[in-house]
């Protein structure tokens, strides 16, 4: 569950980022949070996921205060950037080796998770490669990994299909289904409207730092009807 | 041509940020500048200082235009030789080079630009050799406006030679050597030969310290002599151009101009030729794509423990990050390696340090408290020349972000980070203490408390170094070299630690040798220690908590 409550941010004292954001994602939700470039997304993750302090407002992840229980809260969740750029010089297994020993996962265990994903990602052959020979879509999926070895209970990803291929996407889009399945939460940030839509089981729309809509597909475009999804989104964000 | 001055222009934009003054920061990178102009000050005098000094000693054997002639063979040798370094990375291994492959340019726009970068950068180490030398000499000498004319004139075009041959050879090398192209193995192995340089002048010098004056100025002057004429031939416009000035001759003047033409007109059409051929796949990464055995997956994927888990990943990055291992690591191989060289090289030598050396009595316990507190000097100075814990987050560039989003504390990441810098100065303090062991027979009693007293300074120094990382990490870069060796943080830990050496030294005359006042000085570095770590944990947690990027 992520209850954001009332959070600001803005930069150097200007640029107002993020303003009163209010959100609350229960358990067994999918959530596609999507804006223009530039709305506030990867802002309001980052002060999600403890990156960034909010300016006001507080943000708690199972319950747990992000500001308050810092170390209790970042076990709650696994973050994929949008840039996964990482330790580069690391080889694929030791980068999952090292997050398993940060999250304190069971040799047993990280050995299975690893193994699994690796083969779902068609990634086996390449964890004795260092990331830096990895392409970008690579270099995702072996940040993906690293969150799934250590089985988070909230998923909070900036666009995690980026640069995907097709397989992998879609086995991306099943995990992210089973894993809401079984109660647990996933929070996506995406430009692809298709996605959201056939995914998402509420959408997020920020615009210029405020949220305009928060819930389900089916009701908003019942307030617009006869628009798609991507008419709605051009609507209201050039209506801003 | 004017492709090449938009790409010029480009360059010259991203690379050295307009500078705005109504900006805080840049107001402060400003007195940073200034406060470290004002620094190298001292030594910037002294050379002209010293040039006068060397200009009255040659005025009377009318061997004044040497000056000049060193002036201009060292600036050339000098430009050469950071070109080498240079010119791989500004011309083959920037991240600009795939983009520009991909626009419409031809590669002697690229090239030249490029070039025109470099004589950029070149100015300023061209500025401030040349200055102090420069006033120096026209303080006595007193030249003609003819002088300044063409002075002016070489000095803006001095560089081009030099960069355009160290450019020749690198552009001929990644055309043609195939494995230069990993930008990893070229940063090792000309890495590797810049360090063993560096060895062998120390090995060449020590052998050479005990020539006289005279016999130096004989040497160089010597037309026959090896070092200035394999320099005259390798630039063969430099003794034109110090003719020139020396002699006010404006034919040699225009020959000088006509040879520097002639070879960027060269370095140009053989860029035009070569340049693709090297440049295209340079920044491509060998993989094996090989699957892991299940022995050495089990190996790999077993628990460490998080804070050797954290530890092992920081010496990974280091290590395998070639400008990381050349300029953290390096060092503490290095400075023991030249100063045992030129130890054994001067070894015969009728050199004074050596006699010195030679008279005292090693084994005498009287020598406690000098040997004590030339450890403590070992250990600073040796965390201090690692540059591992000052940079540790400065490497993390904008990667940062992973401290604040993992479940480990501030305290226990930067515990790891300042483990990775301890145990590098540990070994580069016994690689000191081992040999002065055994070279001066020092009774194992005195090497001990020697040993003791680096650890504490070496502490003390690790810790510092971070404080200073945690106030002005230098996070924004592009590329790995500049957070090592374009950050000043270094200097902030090197100037407390050069203090406290010499500090030291002045004291050790007015402190009693007695068991007594060792116990102190241990007692109180402890105390220090234990002061500074406990500030640095509680710093660390409110300036990584506050820090957004």
């Amino acid at each position: 569950m992520i209850e954001i409550k009332n959070i600001s941010k803005t930069y150097s004292g200007k640029v107002k980022a993020v303003n009163q954001l209010n959100m609350t994602v229960e358990d067994g939700e999918i959530i596609g949070f999507i804006g223009p470039n530039g709305a506030g997304k990867t802002t309001t993750l980052k002060m999600m996921t403890g990156i960034l302090n909010p300016d006001e407002g507080e943000i708690l992840l199972n319950g747990i205060n992000i500001q308050h229980d810092p170390i209790e809260a970042k076990r709650q969740f696994g973050f994929v950037p949008d840039n996964p750029d990482v330790f580069l010089r690391l080889k694929g297994i030791e980068y999952l080796n090292f997050m398993a020993d940060i999250y304190d996962v069971s040799d047993e265990l990280r050995r299975q998770r690893i193994a699994h994903t690796a083969d779902v990602f068609q990634m086996t052959n390449a964890l004795n490669d260092t990331i830096l020979s990895y392409s970008h879509g690579m270099r995702q999926k072996i940040v993906m990994m690293g969150v799934l070895v250590h089985s988070p209970n909230i998923w909070i990803l900036d666009e995690p299909l980026t640069g995907l291929d097709p397989q992998s996407a879609y086995a991306l889009k099943e995990m992210m289904r089973d894993h809401v399945r079984s109660n647990k939460t996933v929070f996506f940030s995406t430009h692809v409207l298709e996605v959201a839509e056939k995914l998402c089981s509420k959408v997020a729309i920020i615009n210029k730092g405020e949220l305009f809509y928060f819930g389900t597909l089916e009701s908003l475009k019942s307030q617009y009807p006869g628009l798609s999804l991507e008419d709605i989104f051009l609507k209201v964000t050039q209506h801003e | 041509m004017s492709k090449y001055f938009v790409l010029f222009k480009t360059m010259l934009r991203n690379t050295f940020n307009v500078i705005d003054t109504k900006d805080k920061k840049n107001v402060k990178r400003i007195l940073f500048v200034v406060f470290i102009g004002v620094a190298t000050l001292p030594s910037i005098v002294s050379l002209g200082f010293l040039t006068r000094e060397a200009l009255f000693m040659l005025l009377p054997i009318q061997q004044e235009g040497l000056v000049i002639s060193l002036l201009f063979l060292a600036l050339s040798t000098m430009i050469f030789f950071m070109a080498i370094f240079l010119v791989p990375a500004v011309y083959y291994f920037s991240k600009d080079s795939e983009t520009l492959l991909a626009l419409p340019l031809t590669p002697e726009t690229i090239v030249l630009s490029k070039f025109s970068l470099s004589m950029v950068y070149e100015f300023l180490t061209i500025f401030v050799i040349s200055t102090p030398i420069i006033i120096g000499y026209i303080s006595i000498m007193n030249p003609n406006i003819l002088f300044y004319l063409m002075l002016v004139i070489i000095l803006l075009t001095v560089a081009i030679v030099p960069l355009a041959f160290a450019g020749l050879i690198i552009m001929v090398i990644m055309a043609f050597v195939p494995f230069f192209k990993n930008r990893d193995f070229f940063n090792y192995a000309s890495g590797f030969l810049a360090l063993t340089f560096a060895i062998g002048i120390n090995y060449v010098m020590g052998g050479t310290a005990t020539l006289d004056q005279n016999s130096l100025i004989q040497l160089l002057n010597n037309g026959n002599n090896s070092l200035l004429g394999i320099m005259r031939i390798a630039f063969p416009n430099v003794p034109f151009a110090i003719s020139a000035l020396v002699n006010s001759n404006i034919l040699d003047f225009v020959i000088y101009l006509a040879i520097t033409l002639f070879v960027l007109v060269g370095f140009v059409f053989v860029s035009k030729l070569v340049y693709f051929k090297g440049v295209i796949g340079v920044n491509e990464t060998s993989a094996s794509r090989r699957n892991l055995n299940l022995k050495a997956y089990n190996k790999i994927t077993s628990s460490k423990g998080v804070i050797f888990s954290y530890f092992i990943k920081e010496m990974k990055l280091m290590i395998r990050t070639p400008v990381y291992l050349l300029n953290n690591i390096s060092t503490v191989i290095l400075i023991p390696a030249i100063l045992l060289v030129t130890f054994i090289s001067g070894v015969g030598a009728d050199d004074e340090v050596l006699m010195l050396i030679n008279s005292i009595d090693w084994s005498s316990g009287s020598i406690l408290i000098i040997i004590t507190f030339a450890g403590f000097v070992v250990g600073i100075m040796m965390s201090t020349m690692n540059l591992i814990t000052v940079t540790s987050l400065s490497r993390e560039g904008t990667n940062i972000y992973f401290m604040k989003l993992i479940p480990m504390s501030y305290v226990k990441q930067i515990q790891a980070k300042i483990l990775s810098g301890v145990v590098v100065s540990i070994f580069g303090i016994l690689f000191m203490l081992i040999p002065a062991w055994i070279f001066f027979k020092i009774q194992f009693h005195l090497i001990f408390f020697a040993f003791i007293a680096s650890i504490l300074g070496m502490i003390f120094i690790n810790y510092l170094g971070m404080i200073v990382d945690l106030i002005h990490p230098k996070l924004v870069w592009e590329q790995e070299t500049a957070a090592v060796k374009n950050n000043l943080n270094s200097v902030f830990t090197m100037l407390p630690a050069f203090g406290l050496s010499f500090g030291i030294f002045f004291l050790v005359q007015f402190i009693p040798n007695t068991i007594g006042s060792v116990l102190i000085f241990l007692v109180l570095l402890l105390v220090i220690d234990v002061w500074i770590v406990q500030f640095t944990h509680k710093l660390s947690i409110r300036k990584l908590h506050d820090l957004e990027v």
